[in-house]
């Protein structure tokens, strides 16, 4: 899983990104940057179990930090295929390896799901400068 | 002199012999079993006790996040845990009679029957009185289809009374029981399943805070099935597996089921004195507790109206006020608090937000994460939540949710403004002292009306909400 943005992905406004592969229909889902800075240092992640349908810009788990629980909004429609068990005891990894090691979930994505909503990173780097401003 | 016959010695019955002696009256209490009914014997305060030292050896375990040093191991004991427990009870149990004692009531050591709507047969006495007050409480509920014998599948009699714990178990049930026992046995290593018929746990509490005690299992293991109907359990050679849909949906060494408490009417001589029960088989009263029969009352879990000590008790009083013919206030079931000893703690009284919906009402939510606040960092203990229910027309507070350290006491607060149907806004105006875990509740409020200090603030919010304030 590489650890860095990519072409490929796709960000939800409420900070998630989607990592799809063309050839499957598979998508890896995860937190950005942004989002686990905000969090500041990550205990606990609640993810549905493999299986569980998912939907684009609903809640599909939370996120505990120090500061906050924070839900996270799925950001698009599909199933969950494996949840990442590394998480379970380390948490921290959404803050060390994001966009890497750090994914919540892998899920097949709704074949009528529409990415079309979600930003390129560039749209998203924008979003956040805008906000920023 | 008035002369009351109470039977049953548990938080009601005790109660009520203590008030009705207190003011006047002749009172014989009758029980077959130590004073303090199931409350203290095998309810609230032995399950406090286990709490209690779960809670300590959690920390222990967690000491070094709180800078200190420890060496050497610690472990539950279960027979040490229970042994304490035991002193306790005796303790408790023996102020009681001595409560008694003091009050002169008069103590009748079996079960009683009525004989008709006056008598009730002790033994081989008869005894006579002008009132009536039957509270001769509820036990576990233990349907056949669970083949509960008490040492592999028990309920909570059995599971108190065991010597040893197994390595695994199944609890089947999602209310306050069941709940508390999932925490204390996972604490103490037990590898625990909760089958739970419903949705999810907890039914009866708020949606937000069940969502918080259900992801607060899973944060530490205890694997939560919902939706499971069990059909039965049934003994293996491992143990004992559960049934539902014809598949089996769990296996462990012993089962515990938790599924409600059944009223103990059975054999009390109802039908002598013609005393109406419903289909529950519990009986029928009216406000001031009184049954079908003008002088026979029932309180606490007897007569299913709640299934909580501190209410039962309360129903004592104001039945005896009743009977005396002494100034009394009915009861508000919808200002009693609720107090559940899971691990964050969780208390509760009034409405929840679905039911308030569901009524036709219209509300303003307010809601704070108490790892918001210092102290709940200082205890390293940061999970939970507090959460108001408000009526947006008038401002009165109508519900108060807390999961979190110090729930179950925390809430009172809130019982006070909503017994005496108060605004949020006398909650709003009370300076919570810093740092508690209290000010939850007041953010809580604060986060109602837009305005919570610790929040980014909610501009639509805080503009439509000046009747709340």
């Amino acid at each position: 899983m590489p650890s860095s943005l990519s072409d490929e992905m796709g960000f939800h406004p409420c900070h998630l990104w989607v990592r799809r592969c063309s050839e499957t229909g598979e998508a890896h889902v995860g937190l950005s940057d942004f989002a686990q800075k905000q969090l500041g240092k990550i205990m606990y992640v609640d993810l549905p179990q493999a299986g569980t349908s998912i939907e684009a810009d609903i809640p599909f788990g939370t996120v505990e930090s120090f500061k906050v629980v924070s839900e996270l909004m799925a950001p698009v429609s599909g199933v969950v295929l494996d949840v990442n068990g590394s998480l379970k005891g380390q948490a921290n990894l959404l803050n060390d390896d994001c966009y890497g090691a750090g994914w919540l979930v892998r899920i097949r994505v709704d074949e009528n799901a529409d990415l079309s909503p979600l930003l390129t990173a560039d749209a998203y780097m924008q979003m956040l400068g805008a906000k920023a401003r | 002199m008035n002369h009351i016959i109470v039977l049953g010695g548990g938080p009601a019955g005790y109660v009520a012999a203590s008030h009705a002696a207190a003011h006047g009256a002749r009172v014989t209490l009758v029980d077959p079993k130590p004073l303090g009914g199931t409350c203290l014997n095998q309810g609230c305060v032995p399950t406090k006790v286990l709490v209690e030292s779960c809670s300590l050896l959690e920390k222990i375990k967690r000491a070094e996040s709180f800078g200190l040093q420890f060496s050497g191991s610690v472990a539950g004991n279960w027979a040490a845990i229970n042994r304490r427990s035991a002193s306790i009870i005796e303790m408790l149990g023996q102020g009681i009679e001595r409560l008694m004692e003091d009050r002169e009531v008069t103590l009748l050591r079996g079960y009683g029957e009525l004989v008709d709507a006056h008598c009730v047969r002790v033994n081989d006495q008869v005894v006579r009185a002008d009132h009536i007050l039957i509270c001769t409480g509820s036990t576990p509920q233990a349907d056949p289809q669970f083949n509960i014998d008490g040492a592999t599948i028990g309920t909570s009699d059995d599971l108190l009374a065991w010597e040893s714990l197994p390595r695994s178990m199944l609890i089947v049930g999602s209310g306050i029981i069941a709940c508390e026992f999932a925490f204390v046995l996972d604490s103490l290593g037990v590898d625990v399943t909760v089958l739970a018929s419903g949705p999810r746990l907890m039914s009866h509490a708020d949606k937000d805070i069940s969502s918080v005690l259900q992801r607060e299992m899973r944060k530490r293991g205890i694997k939560v099935q919902l939706n499971c109907r069990i059909q039965s359990l049934t003994h293996t050679e491992e143990g004992v597996s559960a049934y539902a849909d014809d598949k089996i949906v769990g296996s462990a060494e012993r089962a515990l089921v938790a599924v409600g408490r059944r009223a103990n009417t059975v054999g009390i001589g109802l039908e002598a004195a013609d005393i109406r029960t419903n289909e529950w088989r519990e009986i029928c009263v009216d406000d001031v507790l009184r049954t079908n029969v003008p002088h026979i009352y029932a309180a606490g879990d007897v007569n299913g109206r709640s299934g909580l000590a501190h209410a039962a008790s309360a129903q004592a009083k104001l039945a005896i006020d009743h009977m005396l013919r002494r100034e009394f206030s009915l009861l508000d079931d919808g200002a009693i608090p609720v107090a559940v000893f899971t691990n964050p703690e969780i208390g509760w009284v009034g409405r929840t937000e679905h039911a308030a919906v569901g009524d036709g009402l219209s509300v303003e939510i307010g809601k704070f994460d108490l790892r918001g606040l210092g102290r709940a960092h200082a205890l390293d203990e940061i999970s939970g939540m507090a959460k108001v229910v408000v009526d947006k027309h008038s401002g009165e507070l109508i519900g108060l949710h807390v999961i979190g350290p110090h729930a179950s006491e925390i809430v009172h607060e809130g019982a006070l403004v909503i017994q005496r149907n108060g605004k949020a806004n006398e909650l709003f105006r009370t300076v919570h002292a810093h740092p508690t875990i209290s000010e939850g509740i007041l953010e809580a409020v604060e986060d109602a009306i837009g305005q919570a200090t610790h929040k980014p603030m909610n501009r639509q919010r805080s503009a439509n909400a000046l009747q709340l304030i």
